[in-house]
């Protein structure tokens, strides 16, 4: 099964990036799950979700897979004062850790998980690991 | 009359127990490493189940971004190290198709070998440990035995048993000695496929093992691909997904193998679905040293590499299923992001749902099916 | 052991019954195993068939800590972890020993600068003996194993001592390494 990605990109007021390796749909972030929803109705599974820090702005990064050999990558991005995005724990239920681990690790927030908390660090830990402004003992030491 | 007694009749009219919150782990014997599980049970039936992992968390996400991309190799080694060659691999097809390294013929053929003779030890690890979880101390003495032969084969020619450090991008570190190559053959031929029959012989027909299994924690695809869940697990409800098939990379398409699937989904599907791997990764090996060509194993990288600026997420099947390297590269030595989608982390996931309803003595059998790494779910 | 180890002055009846103590004790080093990472993998090689812990007594891994004697760490501690390593090592009845296994447990290893991690064991627990490596050769557990084997027997239980660290060096000494292998050897064929 293929799926038509300009047409998908469209419907969700977004936009087709193919200049990366495999091709990425990006789209903000009110139409976040909405795209997911078509996306999973159209027989697309997941695979991952991430984050990566931008600086200025948070990448909230998923990938799925419309056939067993080709990949989609779904991204919005997130400005650094307001992290929040709708949680796509109800199109995908295994959205649940990822997404608890993206809040850990990048303090993003998804609306309507039903658990969101910490899951790799103890809960009363501070900071979030993987934002770039977070820094190990070694560089504060150095800088 | 006993109904009349203020405190037994109460209870026989509504014969309720109050639900009790059990934890186990994370230190506890058959957990696999440190992994603590919340139940709340009824009497004996697991009614809510909720794991909590991160006993084990390194940081080894934000390590790799303070380090070279070659340095990261030992922390690839690190995460999943029941099978590093795997993890390896993985990580040198993303760092490969990022900085568009060409590998050459015989380093294909030589990483196909390793991964699936590590895929072998991998699943007899599981198969020991499977054992162990259900009371029975003979299959990891048994299982122990086929291991070590073939870790003596990796420290022979990697210089390591656990942490080989031996891909390398472009290729893999140096050449196998011939010798070595042939000892392996004539092992993996005869013995190791006398060792597998043992173990059938051991446990795949043992009365109390099957009905421990059988029907145990059943699973559909479609729940399957909605958990997030891959690899063997994923194969025993049905599915065909092989990432060895479906995204060949290395030699897979051209060896003669199939991929092991079960239709029945349940714990005895697993168990059956790796036993059966077992004996297809000894034959792709052993395909792989017999028709492996001579030639280069390495072409020349730069010391220190810096990947064009860009992004790429490569898959691989690796032991437990799908292993993602999802990496960022801004053009410098050292990765921007390094993000590891691991399988056994997706798979545990799927724990509560599996064991809801399930009796709490049936939870080590459920949770062994499952085979994690700790190391590999907490990164 | 609270009459005995309370005993001030030794004499000749608690000397006795104290050598024969501590001769059974080195036999039967019960471990708990915290097993966390790659190195306990190694631990569970000592195990099985080719290097099996149980010719020296050692082979039980006892579920519960209250019913082991040396504490097992083989791998990193996490600030997450470190509690409950306290905890389990609290619940071990005296006398007992501590071994860290691998760099992680030594001095945090790889992952040292990691914000997750503590630098090692003994910033937890006292430890007894460090066994370096990563991982850790079975030899090497082994070797360490045998020396807090020694140590047990020679050590008078009467008033616990301070206790001086083992150190396994990286290399293994030759006369040590002989006899390893001779333990080791006779099962070679496996
Ligand atoms: S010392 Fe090395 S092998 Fe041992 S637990 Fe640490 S990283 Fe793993």
């Amino acid at each position: 099964m293929t799926v038509d990605l300009e047409a998908v990109a469209a419907a969700h007021s977004g936009r087709v990036d193919r200049e990366g390796l495999d091709p990425a749909i990006v789209v903000p972030r009110e139409t976040w799950r909405q795209l997911a929803q078509a996306l999973s109705e159209a027989g697309v599974w997941f695979s991952d979700l991430t984050c990566v820090d931008r600086g200025e702005t948070v990448e909230v990064v998923a990938q799925v897979c419309a056939s067993a050999s080709e990949q989609i990558t779904l991204k919005t991005v997130l400005p650094n004062r307001d992290l929040t995005v709708d949680s796509l724990w109800p199109v995908w239920p295994g959205m649940d850790w990822l997404e608890r681990e993206a809040y850990d690790m990048f303090g993003v927030s998804f609306v309507g998980h039903p658990d969101l908390t910490r899951i790799l660090m103890f809960d009363g830990f501070e900071g979030y690991p993987l934002r770039k402004s977070f820094l190990l003992e070694t560089e504060e030491k150095a800088s | 009359m006993i109904e009349d007694h203020p405190r037994v009749g109460r209870l026989q009219k509504d014969a309720v127990t109050e639900s009790i919150v059990l934890n186990m782990g994370p230190q506890h014997p058959s957990m696999h490493g440190v992994f603590h599980m919340q139940l709340e049970l009824s009497g004996e039936t697991i009614l809510a189940a909720r794991p909590v992992i991160g006993y084990l968390h390194r940081g080894i996400e934000k390590l790799a971004e303070h380090r070279t991309y070659a340095q990261c190799m030992v922390l690839v080694d690190r995460l999943d190290y029941i099978s590093q060659y795997c993890n390896e691999w993985a990580y040198c097809r993303a760092i490969e198709r990022l900085a568009r390294i060409e590998v050459p013929e015989r380093a294909e053929w030589l990483r196909t070998m390793y991964a699936e003779l590590v895929r072998v030890t991998s699943h007899l690890m599981w198969f020991g440990s499977v054992g162990l979880d259900l009371g029975g101390w003979t299959p990891v003495i048994y299982a122990f035995i086929p291991r070590e032969r073939i870790f003596d084969f990796f420290e022979a020619t990697t210089g390591s048993r656990l942490m080989p450090n031996y891909l390398r991008f472009g290729g893999v570190k140096e050449d196998v000695d011939p010798a070595e190559m042939e000892a392996l053959h004539a092992y993996l031929a005869k013995d190791l496929i006398d060792a597998l029959d043992e173990f059938d012989g051991l446990v795949t027909g043992n009365e109390i093992f099957l009905s421990r299994q059988r029907g145990l924690a059943p699973m559909t695809v479609d729940q399957a691909h909605a958990w997030g869940v891959t690899g063997p697990m994923l194969r025993a409800c049905g599915s065909t997904r092989d990432l060895r098939i479906d995204t060949p990379y290395g030699v897979y398409d051209r060896l003669d193998w199939e991929s092991c699937t079960d239709t029945r989904g349940d714990a005895l599907a697993r168990y059956s679905v790796r036993m059966r791997e077992m004996r297809e990764s000894a034959k792709m090996a052993l395909q792989c040293i017999e028709r492996m060509p001579a030639g280069e194993v390495r072409t020349k990288v730069a010391r220190v590499l810096r990947p064009p600026e860009g992004e790429v997420y490569v898959r691989h099947e690796s032991t437990r299923g799908e292993l993602g390297f999802h990496i960022v590269s801004d053009g410098s030595p050292k990765p921007y992001r390094f993000r590891v989608r691991s399988p056994a982390f997706m798979n545990v996931s799927s724990l509560p749902h599996l064991c809801a309803g399930a009796k709490i003595s049936e939870f080590f059998a459920i949770f062994g099916g499952i085979d994690n790494v700790m190391a590999e779910i907490d990164r | 052991m609270g009459l005995i180890e309370n005993a001030e002055r030794p004499n000749f009846i608690l000397t006795t019954i104290d050598t024969l103590l501590r001769w059974g004790r080195s036999h039967s080093l019960w471990w708990c195993n915290a097993g966390s990472a790659c190195c306990s993998l190694e631990f569970a090689a000592m195990g099985g068939a080719r290097y099996d812990m149980d010719r020296i007594g050692s082979g039980l891994v006892r579920a519960s800590p209250r019913q082991s004697d040396v504490l097992l760490i083989p791998g990193p501690i996490t600030k997450k972890m470190a509690p409950i390593f306290v905890r389990v090592y609290n619940q071990m009845p005296d006398p007992k020993w501590v071994i860290a296994m691998g760099s992680c447990a030594i001095s945090g290893g790889a992952f040292r600068e990691s914000y997750s991690m503590t630098r090692g064991a003994d910033t937890v627990l006292p430890v007894d003996v460090y066994v370096p490596g990563c991982p850790v050769r079975p030899e090497a557990l082994f070797y360490g194993l045998l020396k807090l084997r020694a140590r047990v027997r020679g050590t008078s239980n009467i008033g616990l001592a301070h206790r001086e660290p083992i150190y396994v060096p990286p290399d293994l000494p030759p006369e040590w390494e002989a006899e390893v292998r001779e333990f080791l050897g006779e099962h070679e064929a496996c």
